[in-house]
C-alpha cells in the first residue's frame, strides 16, 4: 500500500505538468490563431504576453516595438485565446491637445497653457508630445478586464516608495472586495497591475488607442 | 457601574441607615459579550469578504484555456496534433510578414527604421504629427494634425516635390483660401525627395531640422536631407511603411 502510494506521489507531479502542457499548448493554439485573422486584416495589434513579461507592437506578424514589464500582478483570469478592444483609456490627468492659434484671431479660452517658470532646454513646441503622455492609467479591454499600467522612476524618492507600498497593500484588501462585489452583480472581476519603466508606460499610451486590438496571453 | 469592594460597602451602609437593601445587581457579562460581539462581528464579516473574494480572484474553474481545443467535427484534438498546428499556424503567421526591406516609423519617439526582418538596417531621427487641433473660424472645420498609424505602402517617389497647400494651411496662417489651384503650389518646403503614403501623407524633406526628433509636422513624416535621400533611393513603390 505504502509502495503504490509512493508511486503515485512520484507521478503526481507528471500528470500535473502534462496537463499544463496542454492548457499551454490550448492557449498557444487559441492565440495563434486569433493572431494569424489580426496579422491577415493588415491592422497594428498588440501582444501583450505577460509570463513573458513584455508587450508587442506588431503588424503583419512582425514585431515592431517590444516593450518590458518589470512587474506584474494578476487578479481573475479572463478568457483566452480571444482578440480584445481597447475600450477605454483612463488617467487622473489626460493629455490634452492644443488648439493651433491662428493671426489675427483671438479664441475664447486662451489655447497655448500659461508657461511654467522651468525653462524648457529645447525649443518651445506646442505639440503633443510622448512627455505628455501619463505614466500611470487604466486601460479598459472591451470585456470589462482592466490592465493597470504603472511607471518605476528610476529616481523615485521616499514619498513615491511610500507610495508604492500603500498601493500593493490596497490592492490586497480592495481587489477581494470588488471581486465580491462584482460577483454579486453577476459578473466577474478581472485585472492585471503591471509596473513598467517610464518612458515604455507613456509609449504604451500613446500608441495604444481607443479601439485597437490586442490579444493577451495570461499567465 | 463600579462593583469594587469600596462601592458595595458603601451601598450597605446607606441600607442601613433606612433606605432598604438595594438588590445585589449581577454582573452583566451578557452585555460584555454583546460588546465584544458587536465589535467582532464586522471584522469578521470583513475577513469572510476577503476571503471569498481571494477565492473569486484566483479560482481558474471558468477559464477557458482548460476548454480543449475542437476539431471540425467537435473531438478534442490531442496534444501532439495540437504542436503540429500551433508550428503550421507559426508558419502562415511568419508568412505574412514583409518580404525584403521595410520602413518603420516610431511616432512617439520621432524614429524611423528601415528594416529588413528583425535587422534595422538603418535609424533616422523625424519629426511626426503635433496632435495639435485646428478649427476653421468661418466654416467650423476641423483638423487633428496627427501622423495615421497603421500600414501602408510607398504610392508615390518625388524628386523635388512642390507642396500644394490644403486648405488648413492658409486657415493656420489667417490667408484667404485661394479659388485658383495655382496659387496653392509652393516650391522649397518639403526638401529635396518625398516619398507618398496615400491620403495626402508624405515622408519627405524640411527645412525646420532643429526640431528634427520633435512632434512639429502636421502629420507628414519630416527626415533630414540625408535620410530622405537614402529613403528615396532604397525604398521602392509598394515598400511596407507601418506606423505605430
Amino acid at each position: 500500500m505504502r509502495f503504490l502510494l509512493a508511486i503515485l506521489l512520484t507521478l503526481l507531479p507528471c500528470f500535473a505538468t502534462a496537463a499544463d502542457d496542454v492548457a499551454d499548448l490550448t492557449q498557444t493554439n487559441r492565440l495563434l490563431q486569433a493572431e494569424y485573422e489580426l496579422a491577415r486584416s493588415q491592422q497594428l495589434y498588440f501582444v501583450i504576453d505577460l509570463p513573458a513579461s513584455r508587450i508587442q507592437f506588431r503588424a503583419s506578424g512582425t514585431t515592431l516595438a517590444e516593450l518590458p514589464i518589470l512587474s506584474l500582478r494578476s487578479w481573475g483570469r479572463p478568457a483566452d485565446g480571444i482578440a480584445y478592444t481597447l475600450a477605454e483609456k483612463t488617467a487622473r490627468q489626460e493629455p490634452e491637445r492644443e488648439q493651433v492659434l491662428i493671426p489675427g484671431r483671438e479664441l475664447e479660452k486662451p489655447a497655448v497653457p500659461v508657461i511654467e517658470a522651468k525653462k524648457p532646454s529645447g525649443p518651445v513646441v506646442q505639440a503633443l508630445e510622448i512627455s505628455d503622455m501619463p505614466t500611470d492609467y487604466v486601460l479598459q479591454l472591451d470585456d470589462g478586464t482592466l490592465l493597470t499600467v504603472h511607471a518605476k522612476f528610476e529616481d523615485a524618492g521616499g514619498w513615491a516608495n511610500l507610495r508604492q507600498k500603500l498601493t500593493r497593500y490596497g490592492w490586497f484588501v480592495s481587489r477581494p472586495l470588488i471581486s465580491v462585489w462584482h460577483h454579486w452583480r453577476g459578473g466577474a472581476y478581472n485585472e492585471m497591475l503591471m509596473t513598467l519603466p517610464e518612458r515604455e508606460a507613456r509609449m504604451l499610451y500613446w500608441s495604444f488607442q481607443k479601439g485597437s486590438r490586442c490579444l493577451v496571453r495570461w499567465p | 457601574m463600579n462593583i469594587d469592594g469600596k462601592h458595595w460597602t458603601g451601598s450597605r451602609i446607606v441600607g442601613l441607615q433606612g433606605q432598604g437593601p438595594s438588590p445585589e445587581k449581577p454582573p452583566r457579562r451578557w452585555l460584555k459579550w454583546v460588546l465584544w460581539g458587536s465589535l467582532a462581528l464586522p471584522v469578521v464579516i470583513f475577513i469572510g469578504l476577503i476571503g471569498y473574494g481571494w477565492y473569486l480572484g484566483h479560482r481558474h474553474g471558468d477559464a477557458t484555456a482548460e476548454v480543449a481545443v475542437q476539431d471540425d467535427k467537435g473531438r478534442p484534438v490531442p496534444p501532439d496534433k495540437l504542436a503540429t498546428a500551433n508550428a503550421k499556424l507559426q508558419k502562415k503567421i511568419a508568412a505574412l510578414a514583409p518580404k525584403g526591406q521595410f520602413v518603420v516609423i516610431d511616432t512617439a519617439n520621432n524614429r524611423v527604421y528601415l528594416r529588413e526582418g528583425e535587422r534595422a538596417l538603418r535609424e533616422m531621427v523625424a519629426s511626426c504629427g503635433s496632435g495639435n487641433v485646428l478649427v476653421d473660424p468661418v466654416g467650423g472645420r476641423t483638423w487633428t494634425f496627427d501622423t495615421p498609424r497603421g500600414q501602408f505602402q510607398v504610392r508615390s517617389k518625388v524628386k523635388d516635390p512642390i507642396w500644394i497647400k490644403p486648405d488648413w494651411a492658409f486657415i493656420e496662417e489667417g490667408e484667404p483660401i485661394p479659388a485658383k489651384s495655382s496659387a496653392r503650389a509652393e516650391a522649397n518646403v518639403m526638401g529635396d525627395y518625398a516619398l507618398g503614403i496615400g491620403n495626402g501623407y508624405f515622408l519627405h524633406g524640411t527645412l525646420y531640422k532643429r526640431l528634427l526628433g520633435r512632434n512639429v509636422s502636421h502629420g507628414c513624416v519630416r527626415l533630414g536631407d540625408e535620410d530622405i535621400e537614402f529613403l528615396y533611393k532604397t525604398a521602392v513603390l509598394g515598400t511596407k511603411v507601418m506606423i505605430f
